[in-house]
């Protein structure tokens, strides 16, 4: 290491002899270093970190049934199958999530619970804080009731008071268990509270298995009491999520190949698994895999893009280093003239490039935290299965500093490389006007990277204006949406239709009096803003395959043509029972196979309901997706807390003045929390795919730009360089234009690599992207052609300025500096 | 004087070529060079005495002869075994000074030490101030080289050859760059080496110059048409 501690002097040195370029230099990495570490840590937290709160949690993995595309959970008969032949799990256990209401004296809350099968605390045996685990007499039918606390319930709700052990609390069912009386009140579960024993508090480490804001833990067998009233053993449907731990040992293909090997569907259809579908073995423990695959490989694409970023990055610097000539190039001469053997000028060099890169480093992991903050509120990632999420994981940090050293490489490629060039003998004499091996790799990369990212944006930019574009089945210009805070949300418990309707129909006459409102309606809400239910309705009597989950929206008479939804069947308007609903077309052809469904009698929520009419599918999801099945209900218990639909031709702002004129009234008893164009609040349905455009285009900007600027530079020191070659041509009589030709027919020589491996490798991109992010066609191949050719119109024009350079440069000085 | 030749060249060429010429820069040069002598080349632009200066100095290869140093053959070694015997065995003045503007004149003279794992810091150092001293510029070890006349650059580009305690120095035009004055001084500083034993090696055209040396041969087409003085 002689010489280690001179080296960095020196470094140190140079950079602060240009201080404007090592400063662009540093932040240009630091950004690319930041980035990469912020995405890092959310790969890092969603596929890498152990689950927080059981031993040996990067051994957990998740058990689901898929079609391919959507995933389901298991059933309890499923879970037994599967902890008899898994021989490569150590421990399975089955989850339910429910919310059950918490009676304390006078403090009456909401918790989230987890219902769990044996096998979670015996087999995955979380880490306990207090007290004991369930044991198998728990789990027994008539077993005591008992739970186990969340650390964090027991210490903001309990005061950490260890005396909890052993003492009752008292649960009673959840909104779910409630139901729809004939009078149309709710069943309020005053009926159904029972007392559990608290027999434990899992440490702080675990705050939920399949969520992370779990309050306590429960034997799944003991919830069905609390939801007798509903007639169903346990709370929504005995679906579980499953959770396992492989064996010490046992890699996750194993387990793949297991499953696959032993457990046949087709062999099984008793237990409910789907038509077609098959069991997946997932590593971590996932509660929507959908969703949490959709945003792995974004986070992913980004991860790349970030990558590309600083690969582009480093590209340029190690170029603007060995184009620091011919002062470095004297400097490095001399070492060799005094000695300097060529392997320790490359360590040199190396150690020049790393103290750049070291510092950046260091900018960009501080920066990293900033960009974490943002990226989380991206619209496309802030809706994952966060849990903490941290640039300061030793996982995130390993990968920032061998970013680095591969940054530090090759920053320091090129003039390492350029060592060659540096005789002492060869510094009185130009370099070549022709680039060299480290040029030509430098760019091809940059160029190919630049190609890829932009062929990315492009089509990322071509599928939002195609979902824009979609037609949803909603026509609802100048259509207001009214969001309310509710004041007194235990109120739905004991609220009757009665009153939620004379309350309405007040509110109706008072708003439709106002200036420019021409129609109001009530309903769970619109596309991007709803509040619903998910109901599961059986495919078919006494079918046990998983049931057809449908979305129940709250809607009077007057919300489908407000949101101008049209009907295929039936009429909505006479639809005044609240035991007659209006399904779309998907539901009808789920459930029956056909539209003409008017009258057909199912049941929702344990009361029977009648058809009145069949409307067309409108999107209330994302436009990408198929049509869900939804149920368009007159009054369910969630009407209390409806939204208000206004159409009117006033401006927003003019609304909300009429409107809180007539709160200050005392007029309505409202208390509004925004009021919303419907159309503006669609936008936000698609936000995230307008996040990922733009972030993707940013991304895309920069590198293009970036390499563009390098190309740019490139083709100015190769200009400056053979300036006397193009002084002599010029001299013997080479016109201005044939000048120009030949340094543009140079630099599109030189872009030619990087062309030709960027728009197969976009193209291969794009097709990836097709399959996993973009759901609808995209002209791939067009996409691909017209970057190419756009990022060959941008490097012919970066030549532009060292072409006129050179065609114009005084040719007597220049001949006689030779 | 010693009488042991450092320097022995045989049949030693040097052509340059190009895509369509060829330039025959030195042709069959047999030279001996004594351990201790003061040697002067001499000859117009474009003669060869730099290229031979640079084939000694090992910055360059000859394209056919044989060269050897202190008695071991060199013109057939390695990048990195050539890189060892410039930093042991040879120092190099050149005529622009060449001395890196990042650093000081004692990092400068130090340069050549860097990359010899032989020598201890304290060493490196005793070195620096003793040729600091030798050429007259302690009082300015620590000054860059925007800070110093051009005199005084190449009295510290002259310390730097000398650290190493070369057996040859190798000097190219060394004066070609200074005033009058400041050239008499390096001249009078290269006497000074001569007495002590250096072997020296200057290229130059001025002839006043190569007048101090013990021996003189001059060049003309990259052959050594004269030699004055004795071996």
């Amino acid at each position: 290491m002689s010489g280690f501690f001179e080296d960095i002097r020196h470094a140190w040195r140079i950079y602060r002899h240009s201080p404007a370029t090592s400063a662009f230099a540093v932040i240009a990495l630091a950004v690319g270093m930041a980035s990469i570490a912020a995405t890092f840590s959310f790969l890092d937290d969603l596929v890498l970190r152990p689950h927080p709160g059981f031993p040996d949690g990067d051994r957990l993995v998740t058990i689901s049934q898929t079609t391919g595309t959507e995933f389901g959970r298991l059933s309890p008969l499923m879970l037994d199958r599967l902890a008899g032949m898994m021989s490569s799990l150590e421990a399975l256990s089955g989850v339910n999530e429910t919310e059950l209401t918490w009676r304390n004296h006078e403090l009456v809350r909401q918790v989230h619970v987890e219902l769990v099968t044996h096998g979670f605390s015996d087999g995955l045996k979380p880490s306990l804080h207090l007290g004991a685990h369930f044991g198998p007499h728990d789990h027994l039918p008539g077993a005591e009731p008992v739970v186990i606390l969340s650390d964090r319930f027991w210490r903001e709700r309990l005061a950490a008071d260890p005396r909890i052990i052993g003492q009752t609390i008292t649960l009673s069912g959840g909104p779910q268990a409630v139901a729809i009386k004939p009078d149309g009140t709710l069943e309020a579960p005053v009926d159904h509270t029972l007392g559990y024993r608290v027999i434990g508090v899992f440490s702080a480490g675990l705050v939920g298995t399949f969520r992370s804001d779990t309050d306590m833990w429960m034997p799944f067998e003991e919830a069905g009491p609390l939801f007798a009233s509903t007639g169903k053993t346990l709370p929504r449907s005995p679906w579980l999520r499953v959770v396992g731990r492989l064996r010490s040992g046992a890699t996750i293909g194993a387990a793949r190949q297991e499953l696959a090997t032993r457990y046949h569907p087709a062999d099984d259809p008793t237990v409910g698994v789907r038509p077609n579908g098959r069991l997946e073995v997932l590593r971590g423990v996932v509660t929507d895999i959908g969703k949490q695959k959709a945003v792995r490989n974004q986070v992913a694409l980004l991860l790349s893009a970030c990558a590309l970023l600083v690969l582009v990055a480093a590209g340029n610097i190690s170029l603007f280093m060995f184009s620091q000539a011919p002062r470095r190039r004297r400097e490095l001469a001399v070492r060799m003239a005094v000695g300097a053997p060529p392997a320790r000028l490359m360590r040199q060099l190396i150690t020049e490039a790393g103290v750049l890169v070291a510092a950046a480093a260091l900018l960009g992991l501080t920066l990293s935290t900033w960009f974490g903050v943002l990226l989380r509120g991206l619209p496309m990632l802030r809706d994952a299965e966060w849990r903490t999420v941290s640039v300061f994981d030793w996982r995130v940090l390993l990968v920032v500093v061998l970013a680095a050293l591969l940054v530090t490489m090759l920053v320091s490629l090129s003039p390492v490389l350029g060592i060659q060039r540096s005789g002492i003998a060869s510094t009185s004499r130009l370099a070549s006007a022709r680039p060299g091996v480290a040029q030509w790799c430098a760019e091809s990369v940059q160029i190919t990277i630049a190609t890829i990212l932009a062929g990315v944006a492009v089509a990322f930019i071509w599928y939002l204006i195609v979902l824009d574009g979609t037609d949803r089945g909603i026509h609802s210009s100048n259509v207001y949406v009214v969001d309310l805070l509710i004041p007194n949300p235990e109120r739905v418990f004991t609220v009757k239709k009665e009153e939620v309707l004379i309350e309405r129909q007040h509110v109706q006459e008072i708003i439709s009096a106002l200036p420019a409102v021409q129609n109001v309606s009530f309903g769970g809400g619109v596309p991007g803003l709803l509040t619903s239910y998910e109901a599961r309705i059986p495919s078919k009597i006494g079918d046990a395959r998983e049931p057809i989950a449908a979305i129940v929206v709250s809607a009077d008479t007057a919300y489908l043509k407000m949101l101008g939804i049209g009907l295929l069947r039936g009429d909505y308007a006479k639809a005044a029972r609240s035991d007659s609903v209006v399904v779309n077309e998907t539901f009808a052809r789920r459930i029956w196979g056909r539209l003409d469904v008017t009258g057909e009698v199912f049941n929702l929520f344990g009361a029977q309901v009648q058809i009145a009419g069949v409307a067309k599918d409108a999107m209330y999801g994302h436009p990408a997706e198929k049509p869900a099945a939804i149920i368009f209900s007159p009054y369910i218990r969630i009407s209390y807390e409806d939204r208000i639909l206004i159409r009117s031709s006033a401006p927003a702002e003019q609304l909300r003045r009429q409107l809180q004129a007539k709160v200050d009234q005392g007029a309505l008893k409202l208390d509004i929390r925004s009021i919303r164009r419907v159309d503006d609040v669609w936008s936000d349905v698609l936000a995230p795919d307008r996040a990922r455009a733009l972030l993707t285009t940013f991304l895309a900007v920069l590198v293009v730009a970036l390499a563009a600027f390098g190309f740019y530079g490139t083709q100015r020191y190769l200009v400056g360089a053979g300036k006397r070659e193009y002084a002599i041509r010029r001299s013997i009589g080479a016109d201005p234009r044939s000048t120009r030709l030949l340094v543009l027919r140079r630099g599109l020589l030189l872009a030619t690599p990087g062309l030709l491996f960027g728009i197969p490798l976009a193209f291969i991109c794009l097709q990836w992207l097709r399959e996993e992010l973009i759901s609808v066609a995209v002209p791939t191949g067009g996409i691909v052609v017209l970057v190419a050719a756009a990022v060959a119109v941008l490097l012919v024009a970066a030549t532009l300025g060292p072409a006129q350079e050179a065609a114009t440069s005084p040719l007597s000085s220049t001949l006689k500096d030779e | 004087m010693n009488q042991m030749p450092l320097v022995v060249l045989g049949k030693v060429s040097r052509v340059y070529r190009t895509a369509t010429m060829k330039t025959l820069a030195l042709a069959d040069i047999d030279l001996q060079i004594l351990q201790g002598e003061y040697l002067a080349i001499e000859g117009q632009s474009g003669s060869g005495k730099s290229t031979l200066l640079t084939i000694l100095g090992l910055l360059e290869e000859a394209d056919s002869g044989t060269y050897s140093l202190n008695g071991a053959t060199v013109s057939d070694l390695s990048n990195s075994a050539r890189a060892r015997i410039r930093s042991r065995e040879i120092g190099f003045v050149f005529q622009s000074f060449h001395l890196i503007p990042e650093m000081t004149a004692a990092e400068n003279i130090a340069l050549p030490l860097l990359y010899r794992a032989d020598l201890s810091v304290g060493e490196r150092r005793n070195r620096v101030s003793r040729v600091l001293e030798q050429v007259g510029m302690t009082d300015r070890a620590e000054h860059f080289p925007a800070q110093l006349s051009g005199g005084q650059q190449q009295r510290v580009a002259v310390a730097r050859a000398l650290v190493g305690m070369p057996s040859l120095l190798l000097a190219d035009e060394p004066t070609g760059n200074l005033d009058h004055d400041n050239g008499l001084r390096i001249l009078e500083l290269f006497d000074e080496l001569h007495r002590v034993g250096v072997t020296l090696v200057m290229v130059t055209h001025n002839p006043d110059y190569a007048a101090r040396a013990s021996r003189r041969v001059r060049l003309t087409d990259g052959r050594i048409v004269d030699t004055i003085g004795a071996k």
